[in-house]
């Protein structure tokens, strides 16, 4: 049985490959920043972006999208208002994004086959448009990214001093939690709203323990995440399992062999 | 000698709390100036008026003759805050990588670092003697050694000013000797003029050209080249009582 004789599983690695760059280069900024959970909450109000999609018959992908950034930029707005609390930004977005996602599915009368493949990712829910918009807009994201590139190193390593350099925080700020949000919008599909998160962190945690430089730790979390999407596509395919699981499942297995490896890593010194 | 600092009658309130109050001060190209004063006396909120973080409610900030709310030429300035040393120790980050970052006001947004950029960063780091550890991580290097750092990286922008907050706290006796030999160098050999705040200007008093004392309002006590930090700082107490 060839894997690439099948239209959707030809699609599913185009948009693997995009989402596999793009998840690990924001989840490395996201974590240098200590705001790993911000991922989750965004996840969740993709969520409830799904279930009005659902409801009302638009794009989920496009509808999630809109979702996500209105609760990045409220996140970024509740962060700057509770400076010394910013984890409250989290937990307002996330319990705001189930709650919505559970009223919207109420009244679209329950959860149905198609939103259960948004939760944790299906391959089957994948056709040729939407893989170009998630192409589409993941390489938009890419490339603003590697246009910023220098200026989110600094403001993540030292935000005080990049204001100072007359690097514009504020607006960076929020044009990060933007593309954060995109991001999320995009990789739903291949492994689900609940395990999106994770395709951003885990490459990125296997990689802190290897780097040897910002550069390296980039390089490191791009090859860690690409290999975990490619594994657990074919695995997937050729088991019949849930893709998301299983990439994420890919991804911890290399967690735990550069942890086996690398005993003397260097996070946590 | 041009004015690089102008303040003039500046005063400054958190809420109904007033920190700064009617303060005159004028730094010019080529000086070094030692801002002491209490816990709360106002050193670094001066500087963040300075560097244009906070706005006076009352008078003027200049900076290089501009108002330093609207200064735009970031890259004549660099500022090390009393917190840099507190970044991220697992942060993976070469000081190459760190002090790189330091080129962004030179450069300027969007635009790439190119070659050119590299050599500067190379010599910032062959100023402070760090050239020889520019792949190391920067979180795996002692105190005195990250403070060098942060220095290459504010001198990455070739400035002509450099402010600098409690710059030798955590530091040894001979961490700070290392470093002063590298201000002083600075000032002398490149003519950047220098702003250090301290609790205790005692042991840099024989780099500074000028003294100021701080608690809310402000007394100069102008260096002379025979004064040593201990009589400097105890004219400066006697001044800031008489206040």
């Amino acid at each position: 049985m060839d894997i690439f004789a099948y239209a959707f599983m030809q699609n599913a690695f185009i948009v693997g490959v995009v989402v596999g760059v793009l998840c690990p280069v924001v989840g490395l900024f996201i974590t240098l920043r200590r705001l790993s959970l911000v991922a989750d909450a965004l996840s969740h109000l993709c969520l409830s972006g799904v279930a009005a999609a659902l409801l009302a018959g638009t794009h989920p992908v496009i509808t999630a999208s809109a979702f996500a950034v209105g609760g990045g930029l409220l996140m970024e707005r509740l962060r700057i208002a509770y400076k010394d609390y910013a984890e409250l930004s989290i937990a307002v977005i996330l319990s705001g994004g189930v709650a919505l996602a559970a009223v919207f599915m109420g009244l679209a009368g329950g959860f149905n086959a198609n939103f259960m493949g948004y939760l944790f990712g299906s391959l089957m829910v994948l056709n040729s448009f939407d893989m170009w918009i998630i192409a589409g807009i993941g390489i938009i994201a890419l490339f603003l990214i590697f246009l910023f590139y220098k200026e989110l190193f600094y403001t993540t390593f030292d935000e005080e001093a990049a204001q100072v350099s007359g690097v514009p925080v504020k607006a960076l700020g929020v044009g990060f939690m933007v593309l954060t949000a995109l991001t999320i919008a995009v990789a739903m599909k291949t492994v689900g709203v609940l395990l999106v998160s994770s395709l951003m962190i885990l490459p990125v945690t296997a990689s802190l323990r290897l780097a040897v430089s910002f550069r390296s730790a980039l390089l490191l979390s791009v090859l860690f995440s690409e290999l975990s999407v490619a594994l657990g596509l074919f695995i997937s395919f050729y088991l019949n399992l849930p893709p998301g699981g299983t990439i994420i499942l890919t991804s911890i297995a290399i967690l735990i062999t550069v942890l086996l490896v690398n005993k003397k890593g260097k996070v946590g010194k | 000698m041009s004015t690089v600092v102008e303040l003039c009658s500046v005063f400054f309130t958190y809420g109904c709390h007033p920190v700064l109050d009617e303060v005159n001060l004028q730094v010019n190209s080529g000086d070094v100036v030692g801002i002491t004063g209490p816990n709360g006396a106002g050193k670094t909120t001066i500087l963040k008026l300075i560097l244009g973080q906070l706005q006076p409610q009352k008078g003027k900030v200049n900076i290089f003759g501009m108002d330093s709310m609207a200064f735009k030429e970031r890259f004549r300035l660099g500022y090390i805050s009393q917190n840099a040393r507190f970044f991220n120790k697992s942060f993976p980050a070469t000081s190459r990588e760190v002090v790189a970052s330091g080129r962004v006001p030179a450069r300027g947004i969007l635009r790439r670092l190119r070659k050119e950029d590299y050599k500067v960063v190379d010599e910032a780091l062959d100023t402070v003697g760090m050239l020889n550890m520019s792949h190391h991580m920067v979180g795996n290097m002692s105190g005195g050694q990250q403070q060098k750092i942060l220095l290459a990286r504010a001198l990455a922008a070739k400035p002509q000013l450099l402010i600098m907050d409690e710059p030798t706290a955590g530091l040894d006796v001979s961490g700070r000797h290392e470093l002063y030999r590298i201000l002083s160098e600075l000032n002398s050999e490149k003519g950047v003029t220098l702003m250090l705040v301290s609790h205790d200007v005692e042991e840099v008093s024989p780099l500074l050209t000028k003294q100021v004392c701080l608690d809310r309002k402000l007394c100069f006590c102008q260096k002379k080249l025979s004064d040593t930090g201990k009589q400097s700082n105890e004219a400066c107490s006697k001044r800031l009582a008489m206040v």
